[in-house]
């Protein structure tokens, strides 16, 4: 036993010294300070170009190519990935259209370059066409690190279709009455001057939604009486199956005599300068008209009874 | 009995005649103004002051040489009973869309970091914020803000709804508390967080709907009252960014948190021994920056699986190499770390966020998910300052081949949307 622990130490001290060494060289192209790539996004339709603009904010020259590349959107947790394993060729889609079609460049210390992509054709459902910049530094001796960073392109052309499609929904709390939503119905009946108004939109397409819009806008007997923003409550994007929902207070400060009658709520969304509403009417009984009525009905039977007192006393 | 009758009759109807008389020449009064202009401080021969009815608003004084009026090109005194109800000329503290700690002057961010701060460096690309100072106005005081875009020479004026338009009404003179969603001013009824009109994401930025890259001149004017409306104030320029993303690698030990190393790059495993867990002494640090809504992710593959020899491969697979089911070593990266001055968080994904000292994740020819930021919930996209880093780990086994073992990790910076 003493021997075979000799000769097994002995081994393991040799194959030490024989060594592994595992020198790890992260080699990336001179990124000193940081490299500014803009836009990240580009939202264009089939034809239409822009101008990537890279700035190099280090002190040393920053070598990269320029490649076009496919992404594909990950709805679980909301990210984009490059795609590899694709038969699907990136070039298909955009085409870098620089001096000479070249692809490679060194831009120096402090210096920004631009250069334009143009979008041809219309990527499949869930597929976005980009391009990646790679540093392209010095070789490492045994391992590199090499660094991308995309620009990636998005259509935000819709068609009236796709936008129909998409699922809203309008409620509108506290109100006694019907509780299913629909198009322009009786959803019930209001007594306060407060209601909370929330709509539900989900993506029922197999596209993102950017930079959705709405807006509130409130009729009384068909007259507008208030129009509320509700952009700056919305995501950026919505993506395929997802759901929005917000909560919009609202409060009607005219009159109560004024606010009797029906109200009709409208929701507008709006996408791609395409809108699609859902309206709900609101019958509303303010608390002041009842508490009157009710005030009215004591003095009637009050002086209905004085009534019946004097013709009792008569007779 | 009857004469009584027609007298009390006869003076019922003088006085009726005399009451629809008196209102028709309350009425008359209305020549003075019309649905477009109003008449301010006429000279009236008695009496003075605000008159209104349903229908005009008149404003007249008694002495109007006391309306002295001295100026010259570079100062304005005015004395005199009209001037005396002019609320005071506010100022604009603040406007900014792309500064940061050094050169930010509003006093009401909730992070650090200026404008870069709430929107992500290099700063706003479509919203600003701006301050007002209200030059001892009272709490009511309404404000309308002018912002001219210094690119297309169009003026805008603050909306209500805090958006931007060509034109303005009544409405979109607003509180301080209504512009900036915080007002320290006792009874403003948004001093603290608990009050009714405080608004944290006005705070933030409270004009929206810009153009990005772009100039802006702010202006301000205070309306206290009819008649009362103050000149506009000195302007200050916003400037607003474009979107962006932006990048760095450095490599330093477990305290490089500030640190900036030159290329090229390089990490040292060092000597593998066998049966030996190896860490690398540095760490791959990354600064990440974007104002983009959506965030950004940050993914990394190689090109081998592992660590290559044409003979052998060291397997890259998520494991923790402590225990090493395959009984075959390992190669994996772990992160260490994700800060941020503000927004974000950048957060880390958990095939490398892991619990065990050498739990790691692999490095795969497959973009893997490492770092991201996102919109969900109370999250932000948008990153100021981030930083975070990898260690990587390595474990040999007494049967693996000696050799050089080589591979190449690609980082990948993509938006979200």
């Amino acid at each position: 036993m003493r021997i075979s622990h000799f000769i097994t130490g002995i081994l393991l001290t040799i194959l030490s010294l024989v060594c592994m060494r595992l020198p790890i060289n992260a080699q990336n192209a001179s990124l000193k300070s940081q490299i500014q790539i803009s836009p990240p996004i580009a939202y264009l339709k089939v034809g239409e170009s822009y101008n990537l603009k890279i700035t190099n904010n280090t002190t040393e020259p920053f070598s990269f190519t320029l490649s076009p590349n496919l992404f594909n959107v990950n709805t679980t947790d909301r990210t984009i990935n490059p795609l590899t394993g694709t038969d699907l060729d990136a070039a298909r889609y955009i085409t870098i259209d620089t001096a000479n079609k070249n692809t490679s460049f060194v831009l120096l210390a402090g210096e920004t370059i631009e250069l334009p992509i143009t979008y041809i054709e219309e990527t499949p459902s869930q597929i976005l066409a980009g391009v990646l910049i790679t540093s392209t530094g010095m070789p490492g001796d045994t391992i590199s690190v090499g660094f991308s960073a995309a620009s990636i392109i998005i259509n935000p052309e819709w068609s009236v279709t796709e936008v129909t499609n998409i699922s809203q929904e309008l409620f509108i709390s506290p109100r006694i009455g019907v509780t299913i939503p629909n198009n322009t119905q009786l959803g019930g009946v209001s007594l306060g001057r407060d209601v909370q108004v929330k709509a539900v939109i989900k993506n029922t397409t197999n596209r993102i939604l950017i930079h959705p819009s709405g807006e509130l806008k409130v009729y009384a007997g068909g007259t507008h009486i208030q129009t509320e923003s509700l952009t700056q409550g919305f995501p950026s994007s919505i993506y395929t199956n997802e759901e929005f929902s917000f909560d919009q207070p609202f409060n009607d400060s005219r009159p109560f005599y004024q606010r009797i009658g029906m109200i009709d709520y409208t929701f507008a969304f709006t996408i791609d300068g395409k809108t699609i509403t859902k309206n709900i009417s609101i019958l509303s009984l303010p608390y002041e008209l009842l508490l009157i009525l009710i005030a009215l009905l004591v003095v009637i039977i009050i002086t209905l009874r004085a009534i019946r007192r004097r013709r009792h006393v008569y007779n | 009995m009857l004469t009584q009758n027609i007298l009390i009759k006869s003076l019922i109807f003088i006085l009726i005649v005399g009451l629809s008389l008196g209102t028709i020449m309350k009425v008359s009064a209305e020549t003075l103004t019309s649905p477009t202009y109003k008449i301010i401080d006429p000279t009236i021969s008695s009496g003075g002051g605000v008159s209104t009815s349903p229908s005009y608003s008149l404003l007249s004084s008694v002495n109007p040489t006391a309306d002295k009026r001295l100026t010259s090109s570079s100062y304005a005194i005015k004395s005199g009973f009209p001037n005396g109800i002019y609320a005071n000329v506010p100022l604009v503290l603040c406007a900014e869309g792309n500064t940061d700690t050094g050169s930010s002057d509003c006093v009401n961010f909730p992070n650090a970091s200026g404008a870069q701060g709430e929107c992500g460096t290099p700063g706003c690309t479509d919203r600003i914020k701006i301050e007002i100072d209200h030059q001892n106005n009272p709490i009511d005081t309404l404000y309308l803000v002018g912002i001219l875009d210094n690119v297309t020479s169009i003026q805008y004026y603050l909306q209500s709804d805090h958006t931007i338009n060509t034109t303005y009404d009544i409405a979109d003179y607003m509180t301080i508390c209504s512009i900036e969603g915080k007002d320290v001013r006792t009874g403003s009824g948004c001093e603290i967080n608990t009050d009714p009109e405080w608004d944290a994401d006005l705070q933030s930025t409270n004009v929206f709907g810009l153009a990005s890259n772009r100039s802006y001149t702010i202006r301000v004017k205070a309306l206290h009252g009819d008649f009362t409306e103050s000149e506009w104030s000195p302007s200050k320029t916003a400037n607003t960014e474009e979107l962006t993303l932006s990048f760095d690698l450095d490599i330093a030990g477990s305290g490089g948190f500030a640190a900036e190393t030159a290329a090229p790059y390089a990490i040292d495993l060092g000597v593998l021994t066998p049966e030996v867990i190896t860490t690398s002494t540095n760490r791959i640090w990354f600064d990440i920056n974007t104002n983009s809504i959506g965030g950004m992710s940050l993914h990394m593959k190689d090109m081998h699986n592992g660590l290559y020899t044409p003979s052998f491969t060291i397997p890259s697979v998520s494991e923790d190499l402590a225990v090493d089911a395959g009984n075959n070593g390992g190669f994996g990266a772990k992160s260490t770390s994700a800060t941020q001055a503000s927004l974000g968080p950048i957060q880390q994904d958990s095939t490398y966020n892991t619990v065990n000292a050498d739990e790691v994740g692999l490095l795969s020819t497959t973009p893997e998910l490492l770092f991201f930021t996102n919109n969900t919930g109370p999250n932000k996209g948008q990153v100021a300052s981030g930083r975070a880093s990898i260690v990587l780990k390595a474990l040999a086994r007494i049967v693996t081949p000696s050799g050089v073992y080589t591979d190449t990790i690609t980082f990948y910076l993509t938006p979200n949307v």
